[in-house]
């Protein structure tokens, strides 16, 4: 009995050894893969759908496919370096921008995109790329095929606009706002603040066509509380998007912003100052929950003003507009599913004047009546993985976005705009994808240049900047203006390593 | 039982020396290596291994030399200096009332522990809403606070007062464990010395100044070390309750954004931090359990 309790006793030792043996074997591959090739997607949101269409393929071509999604709202980065050093690397994984580009090129594992001529249908989807939705360093490498393109700019709540303007008028009103000037624009928001706040009805006007608000606030109208909801305790919400439009009056593409001279970036004091006026404007007419929202400690607070919050109100018609992009849509869906429907973007405007853009070939008109377009997501080539996996990846990509039920997938099960959509044809029945669609279709894109400033710029240096020191503050001066202009310069200058 | 003890020691200590090899021994010692070298989490710059990236010190020059983890540093020990001494004080006024009340000592007991068993980030969330919500537009804050006290509102959104908002969370949290190691301290006191120590004439004060504090001493070493460590090591309650936001970041939270306030991810001194983070905290408790211990008596 004795022999056999130590018997036992050294077997569930052994056993539990063994175990903890096998915990590292898994995570760090026995080199014996069941599959031909892994997928890493770092899109939580579309987690179900990628499944769909990797089932669909894998049926179709009887191979075998490991497909790892994240969760929703992950970071990322970490998992897939844990993949990255394991036996098993993804063939297939993502890259969001041309700032975490550096960390795949340099370790050898993104594969420039040119250097892949065997297989003819990828090199063919490649050639395709337009220039302008490449992942480049330099405009001639090319690291990745996008995953879609998104847009953003200030969501605007149709439904309200009958009320305020009526139902009539809401499809010029909304056509002569996309092309009023920032001066137009600030005034209408004064105007629709005092109507807001004290009931006075006056007249808007945009391009220069009037629009008489209502003389009483009737239906929806009466539910305001400011002319912008603003998600006041996320630092993203003042770097980010919000800066990314002065940014791209110096720098037509992230690459031209990650390659920044101190000249180029010294010409962004007028944009940033405008930047800060534009600001300035939108925090100062911001919608609470049973009033007005003004700058202080309640307008950072992260319980009641925080990104949850603000599309709340903004789906309880608390406020008119909000800066957002077109992946909001499902959350405002959750909270209001009949706002959602008839959702359409106006430019974010901002009082440029033609010579503070050194963009060539770009207006101030131009820029009034357009919204960045952008990719935000790459499907990048392991170099790392074999030849076979690599060439087995590239057939799946080219099958995902040329043939039409990959495309299918895109657009209905993940509700992307695909990269290569034809704007004159496609239509997602998503309204803020097909408000997207038809700037692309117009010709009114600019670019997500602020992409390619130094990694944490824009949200933890600038955004953090502000929030702290100027949402706290009732009342901003030109010194303010100016002092933000500075801080966003000197701090990019500093993290770039530019003198 | 000796015997016992001997024959079986090898066989039931090995798993443990084992996992405790594999998952923190070893990767530790890597650790160390790494952050000599150019690691990037991925690959190593300019090298295929640790030896051919080696970069000598420099990861800790640019570590002492970044302002962030400076100011964490800094934010750091002052946290700990405060946090370790309201602690103490609450742990042991709270388990000398326990012992001292006769009925319901059992659900004080429990109510006061309570808060150790919920997870960091749990609480830094409900901290929060309590920090934003509760003082700062209920009681001490808002419209028509119940009494106005503005240093208490809006604590998250300011350097020093969002140290004592932390503060008042880790004491919320660790209190009821520590007063549990207080409370076995105190029965293990013999009432003898008390009832001796009356005759005398020595008053309530001088009952605890020359009996229970000394007696104390074991008990105080361990709670010393276990809030000294924790402290240092807090990150989960900063990144719930103020993510670093006006300049709050700790040591600990400092070294996991690191690699997110650099691209490519700077590994090997965010290594060479958790190095000099590990160094900190040894020599601290060392210390403190060596000079703490130094003031344990016998009965």
């Amino acid at each position: 009995m004795k022999k056999f309790r130590k018997l036992l006793a050294i077997g569930l030792a052994a056993v539990m050894t063994a175990s903890a043996f096998a915990g590292c074997s898994n995570s760090g591959g026995s080199g014996n893969k069941d599959y031909d090739f892994y997928i890493f997607n770092t899109k939580g949101e579309n987690a179900e759908a990628m499944q769909a269409a990797v089932d669909a393929y894998e049926a179709e071509t009887g191979l075998t496919i490991k497909l790892f999604s994240l969760g929703s709202g992950t970071n990322s980065a970490d998992t897939l370096r844990a993949e990255m050093n394991s036996k098993n690397k993804p063939a297939i994984f993502s890259i969001m921008n041309i700032q975490e580009l550096a960390e795949w090129k340099e370790g050898g594992f993104a594969t420039d995109l040119n250097t892949l001529t065997s297989n003819a249908n990828f090199k063919a989807l490649h050639d395709a790329l337009p220039d302008n939705l490449k992942l480049t360093t330099d405009g001639t490498d090319s690291y990745g095929i996008p995953y879609n393109v998104e847009g953003y700019g200030y969501i605007v709540d149709t439904l309200m606009l009958a009320d305020l303007f009526g139902a009539d008028n809401v499809d010029a009103f909304l056509a002569d706002c996309k092309l009023s000037t920032y001066d137009e624009f600030a005034a209408m928001v004064e105007t629709l603040d005092d109507y807001i706040q004290n009931g006075t009805a006056g007249t808007v006007t945009v391009n220069g066509n009037d629009y008489a608000l209502a003389a009483e606030k009737t239906g929806l109208a009466q539910n305001l509380t400011g002319v912008f909801s603003v998600a006041g305790s996320e630092k993203w919400t003042y770097g980010d998007h919000m800066v990314n439009i002065a940014i791209d009056t110096v720098f037509p593409n992230p690459s031209a912003a990650k390659n920044a001279t101190a000249e180029e970036l010294d010409q962004l004091k007028n944009p940033l100052i405008a930047y800060a006026k534009a600001l300035d404007l939108k925090t100062s007419h911001v919608a609470g929950d049973a009033g007005p929202l003004s700058r202080g400690p309640e307008m950072i607070n992260s319980t009641t003003n925080g990104y949850d919050p603000a599309v709340q109100k903004f789906a309880d018609h608390k406020a008119i507009f909000m800066k957002q992009g077109n992946w909001v849509y499902t959350n405002i869906e959750k909270v209001n599913p009949e706002i959602v429907k008839t959702l359409t973007f106006i430019p974010v405007k901002m009082p440029f004047s033609q010579s503070d853009i050194k963009v060539s070939d770009l207006t101030v008109e131009q820029m009034e009546r357009s919204i960045p377009v952008f990719v935000p997501n790459y499907y990048a080539i392991n170099s790392k993985v074999s030849e076979e996996e690599q060439n087995m990846a590239m057939d799946f990509l080219v099958w995902l976005n040329t043939t039409e039920e990959g495309q299918k997938f895109i657009t209905e099960d993940m509700a992307f705009i695909p990269y290569n959509a034809d704007p004159s044809t496609t239509q997602l029945g998503n309204s803020l994808g097909d408000s997207i669609i038809q700037y692309m279709a117009d010709g009114d894109t600019i670019t997500n240049a602020y992409a390619g400033a130094p990694i944490n710029w824009a949200t933890e240096t600038l955004g953090l900047e502000i929030m702290e020191k100027y949402l706290t503050k009732a009342e901003w001066t030109e010194e303010d203006y100016n002092a933000i202009a500075d801080y966003a310069i000197s701090s990019w200058k500093e993290m770039a390593g530019i003198q | 039982m000796q015997k016992y003890y001997k024959k079986w020691f090898l066989p039931l200590a090995l798993p443990s020396i084992i996992l405790f090899l594999f998952v923190i021994l070893i990767p530790f010692l890597m650790g160390v290596l790494y952050s000599f070298s150019a690691w990037r989490g991925t690959y190593f710059a300019g090298g295929d291994n640790a030896f051919e990236a080696f970069v000598g010190v420099q990861n800790y020059v640019n570590a002492f030399q970044n302002d962030k983890f400076f100011s964490a540093l800094v934010y750091t020990i002052q946290f700990t200096l405060i946090a370790v001494v309201v602690i103490n004080v609450v742990a042991l006024a709270l388990a000398m009332m326990v012992t001292k009340i006769s009925k319901a000592s059992g659900i004080f007991r429990t109510i006061f522990f309570m808060p150790n068993l919920l997870g960091g980030l749990a609480l830094g969330f409900i901290w929060q809403f309590i920090f934003q919500i509760v003082f700062s537009q209920i009681l001490f804050g808002g419209d028509n606070p119940l009494i106005s006290i503005p240093v208490l509102t809006n604590m998250l959104q300011d350097h020093y007062k969002a140290l004592f908002a932390l503060v008042i969370l880790v004491t919320w949290q660790m209190a009821g464990y520590m007063m549990i190691i207080y409370i076995t301290g105190l029965n293990n006191i013999p009432t003898d010395l008390y009832e001796a120590a009356e005759m005398d004439g020595a008053n309530a004060f001088q009952r605890f100044r020359v009996i229970t504090l000394p007696m104390l001493m074991p008990a105080i070493t361990i709670v010393f070390f276990l809030t000294l460590a924790n402290c240092f090591k807090l990150l989960d309650q900063n990144i719930a309750l103020t993510d670093g936001n006006f300049d709050t970041r700790l040591l600990a939270t400092q070294i996991l954004r690191t690699t997110r306030d650099t691209s490519p991810p700077d590994y090997g001194m965010a290594q060479a931090q958790a190095v000099i983070f590990f160094v900190l905290i040894a020599i601290v408790t060392l210390v403190q359990v060596s000079l703490t211990k130094r003031k344990e008596v016998e009965a």
